[in-house]
């Protein structure tokens, strides 16, 4: 139920940047590993937005994947992989030492504003 | 009407992760070490934090608890038998702290000047991940009764911890319990991170468990 505090969120950041609520849509990424559930989230979104300007929003979601970083030679690189099987191997030095990183992670990438066209000046 | 797209490339948790990183630098700035404890419910953080303060209280450091529960102050009222001054947030319903509760709990908490700040948190393997409350820390335990498979089934929560205490160890032949397993899948979801053993029971495991984090912090026997 964490996913109605991160709807709170991004319904903040949402209205900070288009307070007129001329919103179509906003789009986010979640780490693989950002524990968040996203029916909830959804759910929670139009939750937080009902019987608002803003709720008509539609919430797109975009996973990521896990990104590891070697710790030998500190390249990146992004590779699904089922946690159980362990860090793979570094495509880049063959090293099997990854870092997780980027699993965490939860942004607003976009907003999509409906803006007025602009009008001809006679 | 058309449409534009505004990137954003904003943080969800940015309010969340601002205030946090503020709070870390003035405990920091004032001497405190903060440490966050996750893991599920019934894990035995309450019996084990209890210990440590009384085991640092033993040593002459100044401390001083926060904890989360849903509902009721008991688990406050247990740890101030340890001597520390102890602080009960009631989320009545949400699953985790936020750094602002820490928040508003820290600025009219006439504490004094201390060493150590622990913050129990709600129990939970999952919600509390994404929030950081401050802290420098953060602690995870996994008790032998919960099984060696947990850190796959909830990779997410234990990926943020620095390190992770196996608890109710005197319990481990009780319960099978394969420590080696268990600590092979801790480093697959979260390579590097240390494994303490403890036991709430016996006090197994304290003294270096207080010696582990006075040179983590920094803070030496006064």
């Amino acid at each position: 139920m964490h996913e109605l505090s991160i709807a709170s969120e991004i319904f903040k950041i949402v209205q900070s940047h288009a307070p007129d609520g001329r919103v179509l849509a906003v789009g986010i990424r979640l780490g693989a590993w950002s524990c968040v559930q996203e029916d909830s989230l959804r759910n929670s979104f139009r939750w937080v937005t009902d019987q608002t300007a803003y709720e008509q929003v539609r919430l797109e979601v975009e996973r990521i994947e896990e990104i590891w970083i070697c710790e030998t030679c500190q390249q990146s690189f992004d590779q699904s992989k089922d946690a159980s099987d362990g860090p793979p191997d570094c495509p880049w030095c063959g090293q099997r030492l990854g870092l997780l990183d980027g699993l965490q992670e939860m942004r607003v990438e976009w907003i999509e504003l409906q803006e007025e066209p602009e009008t001809s000046r006679e | 009407m058309e449409p534009r797209i505004l990137q954003v490339r904003t943080k969800i948790l940015k309010a969340n992760d601002t205030l946090a990183r503020q709070m870390r630098e003035d405990f920091l700035g004032r001497g405190i070490f903060v440490s966050n404890w996750v893991s599920s419910p019934g894990s035995g953080k309450t019996l084990w934090l209890e210990s440590t303060l009384r085991g640092m209280i033993q040593r002459g450091h100044r401390v001083a608890a926060i904890v989360g529960d849903l509902e009721t102050d008991r688990d406050a009222r247990r740890l101030e038998r340890s001597g520390a001054m102890v602080r009960q947030i009631m989320t009545h319903g949400l699953c985790h702290l936020e750094a602002a509760m820490i928040q508003r709990e820290w600025k009219d908490w006439e504490v004094g000047p201390i060493d150590f700040l622990f913050i129990e948190n709600v129990g939970n393997l999952v919600c509390p991940t994404s929030w950081d409350l401050g802290e420098s820390l953060r602690v995870g335990l996994l008790s032998v009764t919960e099984g060696e498979d947990k850190p796959l089934k909830y990779p997410g929560l234990f990926n943020t911890c620095d390190v992770v205490l196996l608890t109710k160890m005197d319990l481990a032949v009780a319960c099978e319990f394969q420590q080696d397993a268990a600590i092979q899948n801790l480093q697959t979801v979260r390579p590097g991170v240390e494994v303490l053993e403890t036991s709430g029971k016996t006090l197994g495991g304290l003294e270096a468990w207080i010696d582990w984090i006075e040179d983590r912090s920094g803070k030496t026997r006064p």
